[in-house]
């Protein structure tokens, strides 16, 4: 699962939400470090749709405006779950390694 | 229509027909929300992320590729899991165009050895190529509505019409 999909999948995680919601929770969850563009979040809308991981819940018109809201199903809830626990694991695993690793290295191809 | 609807309208007309039915309305509105204000057009970082999410749309939803070259060069129809990109392929604009570029593409390679091997001269062997194509193109153009009907079946019948009866009888 890639970056952005994983947090799209965060952002409906909090609750329903409509394409520019999402761009906007996104953006805050990562500390405006991920900005998505209309075309990567309708990609990755798509495909969370197709694989059963969210779903349409509803539209609304404000001002004239159509508003499609998403959000997670049950299936996208265990994915979420899953790939967080794969990230946990992840960074536990290099958290040891970078503590195992010695503070100063000694010289390659010293006699 | 602002200046911005019009040029999201002219990105998003490169997505598959039934996604634009289906989709237009709310991407188009996300759009503006993302532009800055006062944008008469999308800028270049989103019309590239249109274009690159539009093919995404289209590689994931084509089937595989032995599918893809019996339904293009022998007119099998691939399964049912993919009459969507089936019907877009068809009813595309450029279905005719991306016909006859495949068979160039495939046909190409087994005649430029002929080519080169009779010694044929270069401009009229090119200028019969672009012909071929030509003539292929406008076959497809002609045989569009058939190749649908073929594949898809003639819209269901709806039985004969009757006398009509005002209701209030």
């Amino acid at each position: 699962m890639s970056e952005q999909a994983y947090y799209v999948l965060l952002s409906l995680a909090e609750e329903p939400r409509h394409g520019y919601g999402v761009v906007e929770a996104v953006k805050a969850l990562s500390d405006d470090r991920v900005r998505l563009g209309a075309g990567t979040l309708y990609g990755i809308l798509d495909r969370l749709v197709e694989a059963g991981y969210a779903e349409a819940s509803g539209e609304v018109v404000v001002d004239g405006r159509l508003r499609r809201y998403y959000r997670l199903t049950r299936d996208g809830m265990a994915a979420l779950a899953a790939e967080t626990a794969r990230l946990t694991d992840l960074a536990l695993l290099a958290r040891r390694v970078l503590a195992a690793r010695p503070t100063s290295r000694p010289a390659l191809g010293s006699a | 229509m602002s200046g911005l609807d019009r040029s999201a309208a002219f990105w998003l007309r490169a997505f598959p027909r039934r996604w634009r039915a289906e989709r237009t309305a709310e991407v188009a509105e996300v759009l503006a929300d993302l532009a800055p204000v006062g944008a008469t057009r999308l800028d270049l970082r989103t019309a590239t992320g249109l274009v690159r999410a539009r093919w995404a749309v289209r590689w994931r939803q084509r089937p595989p590729v032995g599918a893809f070259l019996r339904y293009r060069l022998l007119g099998r129809r691939p399964s049912r899991a993919y009459d969507g990109w089936l019907r877009d392929d068809l009813e595309g604009a450029l279905y005719p165009w991306r016909y006859a570029l495949l068979l160039d593409v495939v046909l190409g390679p087994l005649f430029l050895p002929l080519f080169l091997l009779l010694d044929l001269p270069l401009v009229p062997s090119a200028v019969a190529v672009a012909a071929g194509t030509v003539v292929a193109v406008v076959d497809r153009a002609r045989g569009r509505a058939g190749a649908i009907e073929t594949l898809f079946g003639s819209p269901r019948e709806i039985g004969p019409m009757r006398p009509y009866r005002p209701l209030d009888r």
